[in-house]
């Protein structure tokens, strides 16, 4: 225990002087009106609007997407409505398909 | 085995292999960052003395190679770790045999895919060779820090993940493409397996999130290496010296764009892991899967929620209440779908016969790990709890909870699932029991104290463990535990290794379907055969009709097979991919047509994200557009005027149209090379300002647009009905796709002229 304590201190007392080497270098040090929370900050309200923006054009998109699928779950309806829906029946003697329930597979 | 194979069982495969090579490389990262957190600044035995004197100086671990060592593990295991094994491996081994196709859509493309994925991970990887070393500003790159430090290993970050952006959109175009039209005769979307659904959802979020990113990816880039300063602000100091750039930028660009993708991520990380575990489970409980209608639209709910969440990653930034609260409310709804597609595997479970296979022991255990990692975030959902616990270990626990024990167990659950279909053989069972239990102890003790860490407001990044500080050094024993646990566990790994590399040369022979289950790809042979099908499956039934009264088995395989050998062509190199030249008759389209329609949809999304930066931008910016005035309106129409020449030509549909559409393009691009050293001879060059660096960007990346098309319109006016197998009606569908295309264009010139020269 004593002898991790020891390695705890120790590497404390290398990091503190790495510390002080690196400041003293005087490099990397950043100062950002951003991360000090200004709120009424220009970069905020645009940062606000680019946000915003972009919002608006997902939900655009992703609508369209949306109108897309129910399209082709219309489709796929009207098809299997004409075409007999193309399905395989299963051989004699076999279970019928768990699908066919009204309230639809595994339910 | 050839190595640029179109096979989508080759690519697969080759795609699960180089994952699994880099989520080692990832792993192995970690457990050296492990070392420096145990015992800060101790040389590490063994191998310190292979990091370099600039690295690791006596073996010494330097904070600033920490930083770097923290990067490259998140980056390496979330994007050229799990999301290409979870996609790219399972995605396109098993989609096509799932579906009951030859291959997937466009095999060529696929093949494109992966070495692009490959050489966006070689690069990225070269980054710890080069001066500098790699990318130390962490895996979310976030500016001002990875635009001003001076590693080259940070351009080398941006550029491999512009590649792997054009990996995930081809990719994800072809399993849409695929899933879409190429479903066997009675497979309907719902008696699609759970799986194919998961990676539906999963390649839409990829093909919409992922050019944002590639728009900040390509500013960053032009930050670092142009001088432009869009994520600079105006009077920022570094080294106690204002930073000599134009200014204007805003950082909070990079993290709106970079969630943008990265908070789909998550979704692209778990939706596979779902539907591996749903298969996996199904088959070890014979039963079906309770809910698969509900967790089918609960899958489809997550993808179009996901994309509306990203800024709760940014409560930080003061963004105000009304934006925070908007954010919260669209997490917390998120969370919706994953309870209930997780509650409907637990509910499964309900009067199953369960059989404890190691793949199903791995996907049991990811339900409980999966749990404990969503509720652990969603605190972070939530502006006020997220604020204390931003940046803290509590962070880091909650999200490996979800990759580790959660995801990665269902992708353990599917590689010791699938062997068998994959190689013939079975991998070795006790080798993997004591796989699972080690992986499963191991990753508790590394990952559940990291909540207590974060709790007790110790900060992640930090390369000393946190003991400068005396709340740290009273947690320091929970580094030296997790650290042995890390251990351990990557100690369990190399059975994993032995287990697969030895049961893949030598292990038990497996039947073809070993674990009696229903899906089509236990009925065909293992290892398939080329084109995955004897003979052309059809779908009778559902995906998990287990235990059905009166069935002679407990299980009753989805597919009859049926005589007739449609689609299959043994002698051919390539497969015969249905609907490239015909309509599906239930989706009215056919393959062109719809890749096209998504890759438009994937490039909407990129000029959404550049567009999204001009408003933001301009919005913030004090001294916007003085180099509008070098603009030429009529310059501007002169660009449109010959776009819709081009446009006009292209309505012809024959070769000399083609031809002519290509030199109008070529004279757009001529005309706008010479725009161009106009602007730089009067002294507007990227780094002027802002307006003159999204002038540069948004007109260059406009630019590549026009070129590919003329690429594409000489490459077929040239080869005529020869590029499309000598079949008229694919020639034309490509050039019906390829107008459509040209639209795009078009609407995109439209919006830049008004945005730069009228607005």
């Amino acid at each position: 225990m004593a002898a991790r304590i020891r390695g705890v201190l120790s590497a404390v007392g290398r990091l503190k002087r790495a510390s002080t080497a690196w400041v003293a270098r005087g490099v990397q040090t950043v100062g950002c009106t951003v991360c000090f929370q200004n709120v009424e900050s220009p970069l905020l309200d645009s940062a606000r609007v680019g946000v915003l923006s972009m919002a608006i054009l997902v939900v655009i998109v992703l609508g369209t997407f949306g109108a897309w699928f129910r399209r082709l779950g219309q489709l796929e309806q009207e098809h299997q409505a004409t075409a007999g829906s193309g399905m395989v029946q299963p051989r004699p003697g076999d279970p019928p398909p768990n699908h066919q329930s009204p309230r639809g597979y595994g339910q | 085995m050839r190595v640029f194979s179109t096979d989508h069982k080759v690519i697969g495969v080759q795609y699960a292999v180089t994952a699994m090579v880099f989520l080692l490389i990832g792993f192995a990262l970690m457990l050296v960052m492990r070392w420096q957190l145990a015992y800060p600044f101790q040389p590490v035995p063994l191998i310190g003395g292979l990091f370099g004197r600039d690295n690791a100086p006596g073996g010494v671990i330097s904070p600033e190679f920490y930083n770097q060592l923290g990067a490259m593990h998140g980056t390496i295991m979330i994007f050229l770790g799990v999301v290409p094994l979870a996609v790219g491996g399972f995605g396109n081994y098993l989609i096509p045999l799932q579906i009951g196709a030859s291959d997937m859509a466009f095999p060529r493309l696929n093949r494109l895919s992966y070495w692009l994925y490959a050489s966006a991970g070689v690069v990225m990887l070269a980054s710890f060779f080069v001066p500098g070393g790699a990318p130390d500003a962490g895996w979310t790159s976030y500016p001002p820090l990875s635009v001003i430090t001076p590693v080259t290993g940070q351009t080398m970050w941006l550029i491999g993940m512009l590649l792997l952006a054009t990996s995930a959109m081809f990719g994800s175009v072809n399993t849409i493409v695929t899933i879409i039209q190429l479903r066997a005769p009675g497979l309907t979307f719902m008696r699609l397996p759970f799986f194919i659904w998961a990676q539906l959802v999963t390649a839409f979020l990829l093909l919409l999130a992922f050019p944002p990113l590639e728009a900040a990816g390509l500013m960053q880039l032009m930050d670092r290496v142009l001088d432009t300063s869009f994520f600079l602000p105006s009077g920022l100091v570094v080294g106690n010296r204002p930073l000599a750039v134009a200014g204007e930028g805003n950082p909070l660009l990079w993290q709106h764009l970079f969630w943008f993708l990265a908070h789909p991520e998550v979704y692209v990380l778990i939706l596979p892991a779902f539907g591996i575990v749903a298969e996996v489970l199904s088959a070890n409980i014979r039963k079906p899967l309770w809910g698969y209608r509900l967790m089918v639209h609960s899958a489809v709910f997550l993808g179009f929620v996901s994309m509306l969440v990203w800024a709760h990653h940014m409560f930080l930034t003061g963004m105000g209440t009304t934006m925070s609260a908007f954010f919260q409310t669209t997490t917390m709804i998120v969370s919706i779908p994953s309870v209930i597609i997780l509650s409907a595997l637990f509910v499964s479970l309900y009067g199953g016969s369960i059989r404890f296979t190691t793949p199903n022991l791995f996907a049991l255990a990811f339900l409980p790990m999966f749990g404990l990692g969503g509720l652990t975030g969603l605190p972070l959902g939530l502006a006020a709890t997220d604020i204390p616990l931003h940046d803290t270990y509590y962070v880091i626990g909650h999200f490996h909870y979800v990759v580790a024990p959660g995801t990665l167990f269902a992708l353990f659950a599917g590689v010791y699932h699938w062997f068998p279909k994959v190689t013939g053989r079975q991998m070795n069972d006790g080798l993997g029991r004591l796989h699972f239990w080690g992986s499963l102890i191991a990753m508790n003790v590394i990952f559940f104290p990291m909540f207590i860490q974060g709790l007790a407001g110790l900060n992640r990044r930090l390369a000393d463990g946190g003991i400068t500080y005396s709340w740290g050094q009273t947690l320091q024993h929970w580094n030296v535990v997790q650290g042995w646990a890390a251990w351990a566990l990557g100690v369990v790994q190399v059975l994993f290794l032995v287990n697969l590399f030895v049961s893949w040369r030598r292990g038990r022979r497996a039947p073809d379907n070993p674990w009696e289950a229903t899906t089509l790809e236990w009925q065909t042979s293992s290892p398939p055969r080329r084109h995955n099908f004897a003979t052309a499956p059809a779908i009778a039934r559902g995906p998990y009709e287990y235990s059905m009264p009166g069935a002679a088995a407990d299980f009753s395989p989805q597919a009859v097979v049926v005589p007739a050998v449609a689609g299959i062509d043994e002698r051919g190199t390539h497969p015969r991919i249905p609907f490239i030249a015909d309509v599906r008759p239930d989706t009215r389209t056919n393959n062109v047509r719809l890749g096209m329609w998504l890759f438009i949809a994937s490039e909407v999304m990129l000029f959404g994200g550049l567009f999204s930066a001009y408003v933001l931008l301009r919005t913030g910016g004090a001294h916007w557009g003085h180099e509008a005035d070098f603009l030429s309106i009529g310059g501007g129409l002169g660009y449109a005027a010959i776009l819709l020449i081009a446009t006009l030509l292209l309505r012809s549909g024959n070769r000399r149209g083609l031809a002519l559409a290509a030199v109008a393009g070529l004279v757009f691009l001529g005309l706008k090379a010479a725009g161009y050293t106009a602007l730089i001879q009067q002294g507007v060059v990227p780094a002027t300002s802002t307006f003159a660096a999204l002038y540069y960007l948004l007109t260059a990346v406009h630019a590549l647009h026009v070129l590919g098309g003329v690429l594409a319109f000489g490459h077929f006016a040239f080869h005529g009905t020869s590029a499309t197998g000598g079949d008229q009606r694919r020639f034309d569908n490509v050039i019906q796709a390829l107008r459509r295309y040209w639209y795009f264009v078009d609407l995109a010139w439209l919006l830049v002229f008004a945005a730069f020269y009228l607005l």
